[in-house]
């Protein structure tokens, strides 16, 4: 009977032939959507899990259960500062976790906003003219001060009449300025350095600090183990922080883009429009770019120390020919050379790069340079740190992601400075401290208000700043010392810990996050357990968003599907209602009608699901040879890398069969129904 | 030829009439494609409403006025000077908008338990008619910041409730703000929270409203100097237009002005530093400039609107022309019938096209009704949106859907005009076909 069905079966599939086809197309392409769109989605969730669980997160996070704020490594909706609690004692946590099967690492972390003020132009000039005039070489000394003239030349030439905004200190230090401009300030300049130099630095200086400074946001944690254990990490510039030593690494990204000199970042993003096949002449943002270069000419004049203006000036004079007067000025070949269009790009980048960088700062900072990060605690003492740039850093594959380019990374010990905290231990004695400091603090605010009247509940000026160095000089002469031991990383406070585990499926993380809170617990630590996802915050929250989006597309996307199929099975249901009548009539039972119509649809199913999986397979692994390029930094965040290759897997393939099979047995119940019902006399009578 | 169609016509309508089950189901498919294309269409307008009001409260008017003044090329304040003049004259060009000037700063904001950085925006509480009107306070009062009311120089901030739990703090609790001048000197003040008001969407996390003196006061400013001159028009996307007027008459004024980039103007900071000029600048924005970073979530979304959308739309054309291939075939003898009575080619094709775009036309309007009066039940329900990153996204905490008339009217059209389509080839292969073997086909 059933060998009767299944042969009776596959000869009307055959023989219907245009209503197989027209159904078959459909499940074929319900199969190839299917396929293609797994393993697109699969892709993508485990691109963004990669993302975030090799850059920072690990798969699971832990942190104090004293914390206000849930935990959000990359952030959250508010600016900076929050809460995430303090786990004292990370050697404890370490060894706990560590014993929980599964577990291969625990990474202490911590993360704050600092703000970097560095020095300017001026004070670099200076500090080398310093320096040349203590080696006693008066070429070099004699090109820094012209230099050094110029710059203060061009500053006074800035500051047009009386500025309309600025406190008491910057009206001081513009009149500084002016005095610094006049003649009469060089004639003895040689006579009284000291005295010249000092005037400079103290009061013209700061009007080159750029306003605001840069922010720095850093992650502190056990450098040498993070890059072992977080296998994307990669040096790009420098080298790796030595083991149990102070130090600061930038991230690469950050690097490039804040550090940079505007020129040669404007070229940079240039290059990488041409690149990509973008023209400026059509293009907003490269106009922008060009912009930014064309307004960069003075400042460009700013930096070049006189014996390098006339080495710029002869290369540009080469370069541009005749395209500009002979007499022209340096300014005005800048001018000209800025002006950057589609035609000259690729040259104008080569000569910049070759003959004005090694005569301009190319980074703000500089490799080997020494940082200062200036940060605050929570109850607002600040807390300072001078340390050694050693290199930059980038997650390979995530290089264009800027969620993952946040970050740059400091030592542990130089985090728990920063960020200010101390052991329980020294805590009442430091708190003692506080108290004590609060009270200056206030002391000194009123003597302002004093001296300057009307400053209200505002405390102003140097007092801030005075407190600034003070907290610093006693914090760097505390840590001055830039080695430390490997205890000292372990035997400390961490804001947070990473928890790596074994290579292993999503499931895993869930177990483990169970069985490591459990360990917890049971030492009697107050810490809590986060998965990945839930610990990165916003970005976390945007994974599960972006996979929910996907699954109500798809879900419509099936639900239309059956519809249609269903709509296509019950008119070629009605098309042979007189084929049903005849076998009624000779004898066939409405269960056997019904059973027919069920394994036709089945065979159907079967046979276009297969092809049209077929097909998707060969699509997917098209893709996934081919690599699908991602267009956008957001896209490289949900790639996890360059490109998205797709990974055909037998789930994929059995499910876009599966599907088809379940989808077509669904709508085909009903029109099977409808034909069991078909008496012969009434299939005898219809018209067709 | 008018009796002609009106044969058609009957035909089609009879026809459509009888297709029955049939035509029941993919009816139903298409008004469900409908149904969500409304949907989404008024997502996406009331997310752009959402928005624009999250942002001209809270960062910007419909057309801004702002600038930056630098001391020297490297220190940089976004500060105009000069404002009641030039006040006057944005006033003088657009005689009929409603305009307020709001000062700017970045700050640190502390409590005894929280902190977080945030945009300042220093207000005269008695001019902002507008934002008066959107804030729902919580508690407090917003008079607690106007100067008229406190008879002086209020000390007191307006925070969102988020904030306040954020610092843990109630109206009368104090605050400290500290912030860096521009050339580098860290001031702080001390005030007290005066008003807590509702969240206007998840930006309400980065703006802390305070009296204008206070940024003032922190910045060591002059008093003819703020921020930016925030001009609110009647209709929003009149902007473009009236920020290209003023930007003529400023120009011609003598007035100094940045050329116009599409962002918000803390994002210009450090083009601005870098670039070659000392002294004042205007800048004019848009709200949509101001807000140009959030617009990616826009983008994003008509992204995925439109990729759903076609997947659907080939979907129902696939049925539609699977069913009109049936129905031919159904009819074949009909077809000859007709064709062998004088009908022509081409009213063949238009009767067949005319199925097509009846059931398009039923089947789409009654998909724009269910979806309209769902969204109107959607809308007074005020769903609640759970999680941050759609509250994010959405800028709101619960769920903004937008019925526009307009929207309606070309879900209808679009959806008739994309069954019709389909029905073509199948249509064009009724028409083809010859009377006498039409007739022959059993």
């Amino acid at each position: 009977m059933t060998g009767l069905i299944w042969r009776i079966a596959l000869r009307n599939v055959l023989a219907h032939r245009a209503k197989s086809i027209i159904v078959g197309i459909i499940f074929a392409l319900g199969a190839l959507v299917v396929v293609v769109g797994n393993a697109l989605v699969d892709a993508m969730d485990v691109g963004m899990a990669r993302s975030i669980q090799e850059s920072l997160a690990g798969h699971l996070q832990v942190h104090s259960k004293d914390a206000r704020d849930p935990l959000a490594i990359y952030g959250d909706e508010f600016a900076g500062m929050p809460d995430f609690g303090v786990m004292p004692d990370f050697s404890a946590v370490q060894a706990t976790i560590l014993a929980v099967p599964g577990v291969t690492a625990v990474i202490p972390m911590g993360s704050q906003i600092a703000f970097s003020g560095g020095g300017n132009l001026l004070d670099r000039r200076l500090a080398a003219l310093r320096v040349a005039l203590r080696e006693g070489d008066t070429a070099k000394a004699a090109d820094l001060r012209a230099h050094i003239k110029r710059i203060v030349m061009l500053l006074a030439e800035d500051i047009q009449g009386d500025p309309a905004l600025g406190d008491a200190a910057i009206r001081d230090r513009i009149a500084a300025a002016r005095t610094a401009a006049s003649p009469a300030f060089w004639t003895d300049f040689d006579a009284q350095i000291d005295t010249k130099l000092e005037f400079l630095e103290n009061k013209v200086a700061p009007l080159m600090a750029q306003s605001g400074f840069l922010p720095v946001w850093f992650l502190g944690t056990d450098l040498t183990r993070f890059a072992e254990h977080f296998d994307r990490f990669k040096i790009v510039k420098g080298k790796a922080v030595p083991p149990n030593t102070r130090g600061f690494l930038f991230n690469d990204g950050v690097y490039e883009e804040q550090v940079k000199h505007r020129v040669a970042w404007a070229f940079d993003k240039l290059m990488k429009g041409a690149k990509i096949g973008q023209r400026i002449a059509d293009d907003p943002t490269l106009q922008s770019h060009v912009d930014t270069m064309k307004s960069q000419a003075k400042a460009l004049l700013f930096e070049l120390t006189p014996s390098a203006s006339a080495q710029v000036e002869e290369a540009l004079r080469a370069h541009l020919g005749a395209s500009v007067p002979g007499d022209a000025s340096l300014d005005a070949m800048l001018d000209a050379f800025l002006a950057v269009d589609d035609t000259n790009l690729k040259a104008r980048n080569a000569l910049f790069y070759t003959a004005i960088t090694p005569h301009i700062e190319l980074y703000q900072l500089r490799v080997g340079d020494t940082i200062t990060l200036r940060s605050f605690t929570r109850s607002g003492y600040a807390r300072a740190a001078n340390l050694t740039i050693y290199g930059t850093f980038a997650f390979e594959g995530l290089e264009n992601s800027t969620i993952t380019s946040q970050h740059n990374l400091v030592d542990m010990i130089s985090f728990r400075d920063l960020f200010g905290h101390a052991t329980p231990a020294s805590k009442a004695e430091i708190d003692a401290m506080r108290a004590d400091a609060k009270v200056k603090d206030v002391k000194r605010a009123n003597a302002e208000d004093a001296l300057f009247g009307g400053g209200g509940a505002l405390v102003e000026d140097d007092a801030g700043q005075a407190s600034v160095r003070e907290a610093e000089v006693i914090d760097i002469q505390r840590t001055m010392n830039t080695r430390f031991t490997a205890e000292d990383v372990t035997n400390g406070m961490a804001l947070h810990a990473a928890v790596l585990l074994d290579p292993g499926s999503p499931e895993q993380v869930d177990t483990a996050k169970l069985a490591v809170q459990k360990a917890l617990d049971a030492a009697g630590l107050k810490v809590n357990v986060l998965t990945w996802q839930e610990a990165s915050g916003i970005v976390g929250q945007i994974v599960v968003m972006i996979r929910l989006v996907l699954m109500v597309v798809v879900s419509l996307l099936s639900i239309v599907a059956l519809v249609i199929i269903n709509n296509s099975m019950v008119m070629a249901t009605m098309d042979r209602v007189k084929e049903i009548g005849t076998m009624r009539a000779i004898g066939a039972q409405k269960q056997f009608i019904n059973q027919l119509f069920v394994t036709e649809t089945l065979v159907l199913a079967l046979i276009s699901g297969v092809i049209g999986s077929g097909l998707g397979a060969a699509l997917v692994a098209w893709m996934h040879s081919a690599g699908m390029p991602a267009t956008n930094e957001f896209m490289t965040f949900l790639f996890a890398g360059p490109a998205l290759r797709p990974e055909l897997t037998w789930l994929h393939v059995g499910m876009g069969v599966f599907n088809v099979v379940l989808v077509g047995m669904i709508s085909t119940a009903y029109p099977a129904k409808i034909a069991a019902r078909i008496t012969p006399v009434e299939a005898m009578r219809s018209r067709a | 030829m008018n009796a002609h169609l009106r044969v058609i016509f009957q035909i089609a309508w009879r026809n459509l009439k009888q297709g029955g089950r049939r035509n029941w189901l993919l009816g139903g498919a298409i008004a469900f494609v409908t149904l969500l294309l409304v949907g989404m269409t008024s997502l996406a307008s009331g997310l752009e409403t959402t928005m624009i009001r999250s942002a001209s409260t809270l960062m910007s008017g419909h057309v801004n006025v702002g600038g930056f003044y630098k001391i020297t090329r490297t220190q940089v304040a976004p500060v105009i000077t000069d404002v009641a003049k030039l006040r006057a004259r944005v006033q003088s060009v657009a005689p009929d908008a409603e305009m307020v000037d709001r000062m700017r700063g970045w700050a640190k904001v502390v409590s005894p338990t929280g902190a977080f950085h945030a945009a300042l925006s220093g207000v005269d509480i008695d001019e902002e008619v507008r934002l008066r009107d959107v804030l729902q306070v919580v508690d407090g009062s917003l008079d607690a910041l106007s100067a008229r009311v406190q008879g002086g120089p209020s000390n007191s901030a307006l925070i969102f409730e988020r904030q306040a739990k954020r610092l843990d703090v109630k109206v009368g609790d104090d605050l400290t703000l500290s912030a860096d001048t521009v050339g580098g000197v860290r001031n702080t003040a001390d005030l007290r929270v005066g008003a807590i008001v509702k969240d206007v969407g998840s930006l309400s996390a980065l703006t802390v409203f305070v009296p204008k003196t206070v940024v003032r006061t922190l910045y060591g400013l002059d008093p003819d100097a703020s921020g930016a001159i925030q001009i609110y028009l009647d209709d929003p996307d009149r902007a473009p237009a009236v920020m290209r007027t003023l930007r003529g008459a400023l120009e011609a004024d003598g007035h100094r002005l940045m050329r116009h980039q599409p962002q918000p103007f803390f994002m210009k900071f450090e083009r601005v530093i870098s670039e070659d000029w000392a002294g004042q600048k205007l800048d004019l924005t848009t709200w949509r400039d101001e807000i140009s970073y959030m617009l990616w979530i826009l983008k994003g979304f008509s992204t995925i609107r439109w990729l759903l959308l076609s997947g659907l739309l080939v979907i129902v054309v696939i049925g539609i022309m699977n069913t009109m291939w049936m129905v031919i075939r159904e009819r074949t003898r009909e077809i000859g019938t007709i064709r062998a009575i004088g009908m022509s080619r081409r009213g063949v094709l238009a009767l067949f096209l005319l199925e097509g775009l009846g059931l398009g036309l039923i089947a789409s309007t009654v998909g724009t009704i269910i979806g309209a009066i769902t969204i109107g039940i959607l809308n007074v329900a005020e769903i609640p949106i759970g999680m941050q990153a759609f509250q994010m996204v959405m800028m709101s905490d619960h769920l903004v859907l937008e019925l526009r008339v307009s929207d309606l009217l070309s879900a209808i059209a679009s959806i008739t005009a994309i069954t019709t389509i389909a029905a073509l080839y199948p249509a064009w292969r009724a028409a083809r076909m010859r009377p006498v073997k039409a007739l022959g086909y059993l």
